[in-house]
């Protein structure tokens, strides 16, 4: 089993660099330089050019990842092209809300809290959050979004498993409906649920920059598009890899969660 | 030991059940069985006989309504289990009448360990025992199926117990209450035979020791030949014969019972097998009169007109058949065996393997095999599973990528890759599958199917093609009609004839079977293997026959060759080795084939000791 | 034996016909017919032309405005009426693309097994790992914007979780004996991908078109409703939802009724989706073939 995790790990890592070297092929490649964008229209050639020696943009490509993967590791994320500060500024506070509100749409759409009181979830206990009540109305939305899907998966999966033959001879050996149901049929029925559940959460940071717009919530949603609709270069490639990290970590952990759940997979 | 009145374990009056949309599955069934002894219902697709099984449960797949009839158990006539209310069953089900699965694969959970598919039995139904008294059952349980009971053991998930050792902790959790009567459901297919009489000797062991009646259902008459005590004969929803095993087998009366006979290949000697024409009738597709009468060689107007009741034959003995006792089927004739092919005929052996050898990482497959196959003869391959016989064949076929040999076809090098080989190489072998059901493309036509063979050789037009594929289907024995139809519409029989007409589309000279007729019933296996022998003799076919059934290999091979775990144990005529073995492993096959086989069994009265293997 | 009509009727349409037995695809497709109509029909019947200004901005709506008129003065139902038919192609159209490239890498990846299977499923997670509309972003507002861009770059964006399904539904079939058959037989493997692979998993695949029908539908209009959609001043109801959202509390209707058709449109494909997926599940349990 401990391989299998590693072999997860190691994949989780690659597409990670994968994925790096994706945006900045991307931001890199493709018309729009950075100083250009920062100097703005009216710069000078010669301007233009000091500042790209300065930013080392006139290296060769594969210098320039090597140099931004080596500033990531040291957290360095670049300066944003708008408000000329660092970005980790602008996009570090943000991510522990953002993270926790993923963490309750989950929850809320797979109905794991539907037997908690609903004013709980109004009143969270972490310090994190200055305005809980503003985060409400988006991940209600979210949550909503996603919910007729992963609870049609849970139940479909549910049904699958109540109709397998481990179940019809359970029901021959004459054990209670109650122990069938949790102990046989829900077991088995957990795992499509956990990998649908993997799946929304693509939909779900997608989603996150649509509703932040339209709610004006101040999010890494949110930060994503104005920095895209103003061309900040360094933000984009930092939330992006945020974006793609946290997927690549949530996939990592259903991943892990299905090998423990299948008995087969861990011998 | 003296009862006055042996106790009944279960007692079935005029049990019916009905399809979903109405008319009947299977009426008119009774019968009874008596404390530690077997019946064996016995029957083919289409029968009924696994509906009857879950039946005495109160239970039916699919939508099925059982409509009447009455099923008492443990001498109780009181209580009718048809009748009771869904709580009730459930109180009955795994401890009075419990029910052993045809497949534990899928019948065991796969997520929990197995101590605990077993202990929850016990608490279902006894939940105050204590928990060393469940401790104490399981250990005990355990034993009587032969398996180790310590709690390492028990720590295990289903996946890691091999074919035969979850097929026991099946039958370890239908007795670990002691119930009155025990349904098994052709708990054996699937398995090697010697491991299918390791099985079917402890269940009868836990009948004998403790007084559990069992209605065991099968399709393969020598596994009731070895386990039963009485048999009951199905055939279209109706029961045709039941009697004691000895009786109905030395004396069959019925008509349908003496073809099945006659269609199970003996392995003493070569017999002309009897495969009886025509199919059953489907539910809702019968005709007025007896079931059998379209198929039967000495129906009358009589046997057409009405329902025909089971009558007395003898004490014990019901058939349910106007010309009860009439000889409608010969025994089938003993016919000489094939002589020993002789390699000086100077022609070149059509296929040469020198040294193949298939390895999967450290696990060898295939070790050394050698051997070749003379033009014209049907050479058998025989092993149990983990033989290897499939990855030789598929070997063979080109399906084997890894595998390292030296294989020549007409003398010419045969590359391991079917992708690398020539059209004529591909040409001139062709390969028919075991399973019907996963061989045939469900998404396409016959024709399409058989047509995609005419492609790959031919080019014609398209009538043209039609025509040539409707002359192959008919000489498998299939109308033309069939190349419209799609592989759901037929029979398992009949698909495998879409498979052999396929192959020979090719016009091949060798013929692969990859135990092509395990999955089928014993008249369509009749049936398919005197078509293979027809084609043989009309062809002039060479013939790989790979299968793990004795007595199949001596009716069709001139040749067999022995696999045990990859390498070649012993390759004579047919005759020679199974009258003369000279490798312990061979006699060791032949021994287990031998249990099982209907001539040495069956006629012998009374005891009932079964040989260990 | 009992023989097909002379003319077996293809694969997807018995789909069609078996799902349709469901109230809930026929509510589905009731629905996006309905839908579908309005779009196409829409322009058409349409009062005033979808760009004119025919009045005050924000309007109640009244006998000549029904909707009202919007942030401009145009009339809302006119603009509703012409707005739908750049979601109802540009949603097909790119989950077409995205099926299209989805199904070809995951019949590939299902058939090759081995390295090529592993290689192109990373390289499938790499893109999965971006979601769908940062992915657009990106692009978008790198190149510019366009509607056969937006199509083709949601395509691409769809195209991996395609691929995903398409390569689980179509493990189980490659291995099966009549694959192995075509294999033994030396069929050029495209052939064996399309025609004999292909046919066996129609019906899941057409549940993924229609869900990602769906995604694109909701995709699309959230493009144009952030501004990188259809353009100005063409009639779009993802737009007509950014342009309106000033005075969502007292003039509501022209942010909800083009709301409301994505919608009703997203939720037809998606009942639509689901009874197909309904006849799957029976299918499945009837795959058990004779003893």
């Amino acid at each position: 089993m401990w391989r299998h995790l590693l072999e997860r790990s190691i994949y989780g890592l690659l597409t990670l660099v994968l994925i790096s070297a994706l945006i900045f092929v991307a931001t890199n490649v493709l018309p729009g330089d950075a100083a250009r964008a920062i100097l703005g229209r009216s710069a000078t050639p010669e301007a233009v050019a000091a500042l790209q020696a300065q930013l080392g943009l006139d290296r060769p490509l594969v210098a320039q990842y090597a140099g931004w993967v080596a500033d990531i590791l040291h957290g360095n994320l670049g300066n944003s092209v708008v408000t000329k500060g660092p970005v980790w500024d602008l996009v570090g506070p943000r991510i522990p809300e953002f993270v926790l509100a993923i963490v309750l749409i989950l929850l809320l759409s797979t109905q794991v809290l539907q037997l908690l009181p609903p004013t709980a979830v109004l009143r969270p206990g972490q310090t994190v959050l200055q305005n809980p009540q503003v985060l409400v109305l988006p991940v209600m939305t979210l949550t909503l979004a996603i919910m007729p899907y992963l609870s049609r998966l849970i139940r479909a999966s549910l049904i699958d498993a109540l109709a397998s033959e481990y179940v019809v001879t359970a029901r021959l050996k004459g054990l209670p409906p109650r122990v069938i149901l949790l102990r046989h049929a829900l077991r088995n029925s957990l795992v499509p649920s956990i990998q649908g559940a993997a799946l929304s959460l693509a939909y779900i940071l997608g989603g996150a920059v649509v509703v932040e717009y339209i709610f004006q919530y101040p999010g890494l949603g949110s930060a994503l598009q104005s920095a895209v609709s103003q061309r900040d270069l360094y933000v984009i490639q930092a939330i992006v890899l945020i974006f793609a990290f946290g997927y690549i970590v949530f996939n990592m952990i259903a991943d892990m969660l299905t090998i423990l759940m299948t008995p087969r997979l861990r011998s | 030991m003296a009862e006055i009145a042996p106790a009944l374990a279960v007692e079935v009056r005029n049990l019916r059940i009905d399809m979903p949309e109405g008319g009947d599955i299977v009426d008119d069934v009774s019968f009874t069985i008596r404390a530690g002894e077997v019946l064996g219902l016995v029957g083919e697709s289409g029968s009924g006989k696994t509906t009857v099984g879950t039946a005495l449960l109160g239970f039916a797949r699919g939508g099925a309504r059982i409509a009447g009839g009455t099923v008492h158990v443990a001498g109780d006539s009181s209580v009718n289990m048809l009748d009771l209310t869904p709580q009730q069953k459930r109180r009955l089900r795994g401890k009075t009448v419990a029910y052993v699965p045809q497949d534990p694969a899928s019948a065991l959970n796969p997520s929990l360990r197995i101590g605990l598919q077993l202990s929850e039995v016990i608490e279902a139904h006894e939940p105050e025992t204590p928990r060393g008294e469940i401790d104490r059952r399981i250990e005990a349980v355990m034993q009587d199926v032969g398996l180790p009971a310590d709690p390492a053991f028990l720590m295990r998930f289903p996946h890691q117990l091999s074919g035969g050792q979850q097929q026991r902790i099946g039958i370890a959790m239908a007795v670990i209450l002691a119930p009155k009567l025990i349904v098994l459901d052709e708990p054996t297919t699937g398995l090697d035979v010697s491991t299918q009489n390791r099985i079917l000797d402890i269940v009868k062991r836990l009948c004998r020791e403790h007084g559990i009646g069992a209605l065991h259902v099968t399709h393969d008459l020598s596994v009731i030949a070895h386990i039963a005590d009485q048999v009951m004969v199905m055939y279209s929803g109706r029961v045709v014969e039941i009697g004691r095993v000895e009786t109905v087998y030395d004396q069959p009366c019925h008509p349908y019972t003496q073809a099945l006979l006659s269609a199970v290949p003996e392995l003493r000697y070569r017999t002309q097998l009897k495969a009886i024409p025509g199919h059953a009738a489907r539910p809702g597709q019968r005709p007025q009169g007896c079931f059998f009468q379209a198929r039967c060689p000495i129906a009358t107007q009589e046997c057409k007109a009405h329902p025909i009741a089971m009558t007395r034959q003898d004490a014990g003995h019901d058939v349910r058949c106007l010309k009860s006792g009439v000889t409608a089927i010969a025994e089938p004739e003993r016919l000489p065996d094939p002589l020993p092919a002789t390699a000086t005929s100077g022609k070149r052996p059509v296929i040469e393997v020198r040294d193949l050898h298939v390895a999967y990482g450290a696990f060898r497959v295939l070790d050394g095999v050698e051997f070749t196959v003379e033009k014209g003869e049907c050479l058998a391959i025989v092993g149990e599973s983990g033989s290897g016989k499939s990855t030789l064949s598929r070997a063979l076929i080109g399906l084997v990528p890894q595998q390292q040999c030296t294989a020549l076809l007409n003398g010419e090098r045969l590359a391991p890759r079917a992708r690398d080989r020539s059209r004529q190489q591909l040409q001139t072998m062709q390969y028919i599958f075991q399973s019907p059901h996963n061989s045939l493309n469900p998404r396409q036509t016959v024709e399409s199917i058989v047509g995609l063979v005419h492609d790959t050789f031919n080019r014609a037009s398209r009538s043209e093609r039609r025509q040539k594929i409707a002359e192959v289907l008919s000489q498998v024995g299939l109308s033309p009609d069939a190349m419209f139809a799609f592989p759901d519409q037929l029979s398992g029989g009949e698909r495998q004839r879409v498979a052999i007409a396929r192959a020979l589309m090719a016009d091949p000279q060798v013929l692969i079977c990859d135990e092509i007729t395990s999955a089928l019933d014993v008249s369509v296996q009749a049936a398919i293997v005197n078509l293979l022998k027809d084609l043989q003799q009309s062809r002039g076919l060479t013939m790989v026959f790979v299968t793990h059934n004795l007595a199949l290999v001596r009716n069709l091979a001139d040749r067999v060759l022995v696999l045990n775990q990859g390498k070649v144990v012993e390759m004579r005529g047919v005759a020679e080795v199974i009258d003369t073995p000279r490798h312990a492993y061979t006699k060791q096959l032949l021994a287990n084939a031998l249990v099982a086989d209907l001539d040495s069994r069956a006629k012998r009265s009374g005891e009932k000791e079964c040989l260990r293997a | 034996m009992q023989t097909a009509s002379s003319l077996p009727m293809p694969v997807w349409f018995s789909t069609f016909a078996q799902a349709a037995r469901y109230n809930r695809t026929r509510i589905g497709i009731a629905i996006t017919l309905l839908v579908i109509l309005l779009a196409v029909i829409g322009p058409f019947v349409a009062p005033y032309e979808p760009s004119a200004f025919v009045g005050k901005p924000f309007l109640k709506p009244s006998a000549d405005f029904l909707l009202g008129t919007d942030f401009r003065g145009r009339d809302v139902l006119s603009r509703l009426l012409g707005g739908g038919i750049p979601v109802v192609w540009m949603s097909f159209a790119s989950a077409s693309v995205g099926m299209v490239l989805g199904v070809t890498v995951g019949l590939v990846a299902a058939y090759s097994r081995g390295w090529i299977d592993q290689v192109l499923m990373r390289i499938m997670d790499v893109f999965l790992s971006i979601p769908l509309i940062i992915f657009v972003l990106l692009f978008v507002s790198l190149i510019g914007t366009g509607e056969w861009l937006i199509v083709l770059l949601v395509g691409v964006a769809h195209m991996p979780q395609v691929a995903r399904v398409t390569r689980g539904v179509a493990a189980d079939i490659v291995s099966r004996e009549f694959v192995e058959f075509a294999e033994a037989l030396s069929v050029p493997r495209w052939k064996i991908l399309f025609g004999e692979i292909l046919p066996n998993i129609t019906t899941p695949l057409l549940v993924e078109f229609g869900i990602r029908i769906v995604w694109s539908i909701s995709g699309i209009a959230a493009l144009s409703v952030m501004g990188y959609g259809i353009q100005p001043p063409n009639a779009d109801w993802g737009l007509m939802i950014n342009e309106n959202r000033g005075r969502i509390a007292s003039r509501p209707l022209a942010v909800v009724s083009p709301a409301l058709c994505i919608a009703l449109f997203a939720f037809g494909i998606n009942m639509i989706a689901e009874g197909i997926a309904g006849t799957m599940s029976g299918a499945n349990r009837k795959a058990g073939g004779e003893q």
